[in-house]
């Protein structure tokens, strides 16, 4: 089960929490998070701007890696990009792939390890394993 | 948890993939400018050999393995600040400089 | 103007080494000055001899193979180095071989000479119809007789091939010397000029090219291992002392056979593995 922890940008715009236009297939999720995200909004923590929820990825971190590998891929806007949408089926091949892994890497500030990043095929996945990964870092 | 598998890559490919992260990791270390320069001819070659090198001549690839390994242990070196490329007529071929 | 060079010097030599053909060799310049000047004629006689030759080029990737060169050896130096330039030179200038001193003391042009690893400018090229050269055996090929010598170096460096002391010099600012006969512990290994010969002939060293440190890497440890003014004799011991590092040597003795200096890295080998029983470790 993949937890999640998401930056303080959450609390300073809940909007960005609200659904994405072209995600449909995480609405239940969706859903979930924000009433977590509200629930949370109350108890700020002292230290630190995380909070964690267990659930699958968040949509802004879907959203993230849809926007970073429309890019890598010089995408046009009209291409259609969902969570599993599989990087081979949008043209991708696999020096692409570790192109687009590379990019994620920075965005998020994580280290992918070379095992893993080799089972990414999705967007979906690459979410996932972000979270993951965002979660084990230690708290900066 | 057990994330689908990506698509199935003999040894080789996966030691190619290696090699290109590493140089995509190594050019983060160089300035911007440098560094958007190095990603162009990294990627440019990789692509190149990707198409034209024939996917059986394994001793070929192999030695563009090693010769790339090599390439990016120079690039590593906190002393190289640019990477260049120029063409010598045959097919193109890189150096690292100081 | 450099093979007009070469071939005198050439004569020269023939002329030294053999009294009773004084004349013949004499004649052989006079002939050969002449075909400089005028078109090439048909000879009296020509002596024809075979290369076969190892040819790989990344430029050109296709299946490495033996490439074959015909030498008049009567327009030849004797030794293989001297064929290779003149291919080189004269009929196919992207063959490709190290080479500098011509004198075997600085290691470069080692290759495998019908089966025999050796030093092309010390190999006399052989009186039989052909001979055969290929880079030196289990190295990763570069080019053509070129090859990667990565690994063979950072196992020498492995070895901290230079002297380390725990005290400073006796006087400062001065060498520290060391006694004739201490000196001469060292004979044997000093001279090792580090052609890769002995280790590429090696069987043990084919099957652990990575492990193994290999006859030439040993046989320096040894020399430092031997230096009367080292201070880390214990020390080096200890780092070599691994079941893969040293003892992947089965006293094949190929080292010895094919050292184009006459040593034998088997022997300082053996010398390692004694002193390491005796350092108890």
């Amino acid at each position: 089960m993949p937890t999640v922890s998401a930056s303080s940008a959450t609390f300073t715009s809940p909007l960005r929490l609200t659904f994405p236009t072209n995600q449909v297939a995480l609405k239940a999720s969706n859903l979930k998070m924000v009433s977590m995200g509200w629930a949370k909004k109350g108890f700020p923590s002292l230290r630190t701007s995380r909070f964690r929820v267990s659930c699958a990825a968040k949509p802004e971190t879907v959203q993230k890696v849809c926007d970073i590998v429309r890019k890598q891929l010089a995408l046009p806007d009209e291409t259609q990009l969902t969570p599993d949408s599989k990087f081979s089926a949008l043209g991708a091949d696999s020096l692409d792939t570790v192109e687009i892994v590379m990019s994620l890497e920075e965005e998020f500030g994580i280290s992918v390890e070379e095992e893993s990043s080799q089972n990414i095929t999705t967007v979906q996945e690459a979410a996932d394993l972000i979270e993951k990964l965002v979660q084990g870092k230690p708290e900066a | 948890m057990a994330p689908s598998s990506g698509p199935r890559l003999s040894g080789m490919q996966k030691q190619v993939l290696s090699l290109y992260r590493g140089f995509l990791r190594a050019a983060r270390s160089k300035s911007a400018e440098e560094r958007h320069k190095i990603e162009s001819i990294v990627s440019t070659e990789f692509r190149r050999n990707a198409k034209q090198v024939d996917r059986k001549n394994f001793i070929y690839i192999e030695y563009l393995l090693r010769r790339g390994k090599k390439q990016l242990d120079q690039l590593k070196n906190p002393d190289t600040i640019s990477l260049s490329s120029f063409d010598v007529g045959l097919p193109q071929t890189k150096h690292t400089k100081r | 103007m450099a093979t007009g060079v070469l071939r005198r010097a050439i004569a020269g030599v023939r002329v030294s080494s053999s009294p009773a053909s004084k004349f013949v060799p004499l004649r052989a310049l006079a002939s050969e000055a002449e075909a400089q000047q005028v078109e090439p004629k048909a000879r009296a006689s020509t002596d024809l001899k075979t290369f076969s030759i190892y040819r790989w080029n990344p430029d050109k990737p296709s299946k490495p193979e033996l490439q074959e060169y015909k030498i008049d050896l009567k327009e030849c130096g004797p030794m293989v180095l001297d064929a290779l330039i003149k291919i080189k030179n004269e009929i196919d200038p992207s063959l490709t071989f190290r080479r500098s001193c011509r004198e075997g003391i600085c290691g470069s042009c080692a290759m495998n000479i019908d089966g025999c690893n050796g030093l092309a400018c010390l190999t006399k090229i052989s009186s039989g119809p052909s001979t055969m050269i290929t880079p030196l055996p289990h190295m990763y090929v570069i080019k053509d007789l070129v090859v990667d010598m990565t690994n063979f170096y950072n196992q020498y460096k492995s070895i901290e091939p230079w002297l380390k002391r725990k005290s400073p010099p006796p006087v400062p600012g001065k060498e520290i010397l060391q006694s004739k006969k201490d000196r001469a512990k060292l004979d044997g290994m000093y001279e090792c000029i580090l052609c890769a010969c002995c280790s590429t002939s090696c069987p043990s060293y084919w099957w652990n090219p990575e492990s193994y440190l290999g006859p030439a890497a040993l046989l320096h440890a040894n020399r430092w291992i031997m230096d009367s003014r080292d201070e880390y004799t214990h020390e080096r011991l200890e780092s070599i002392n691994d079941e893969y590092k040293l003892y992947r040597c089965h006293t094949i003795l190929n080292c010895a056979r094919a050292c184009p200096k006459g040593l034998n890295p088997g022997k300082q080998i053996q010398n390692i593995k004694k002193l390491e029983i005796g350092s108890g470790a």
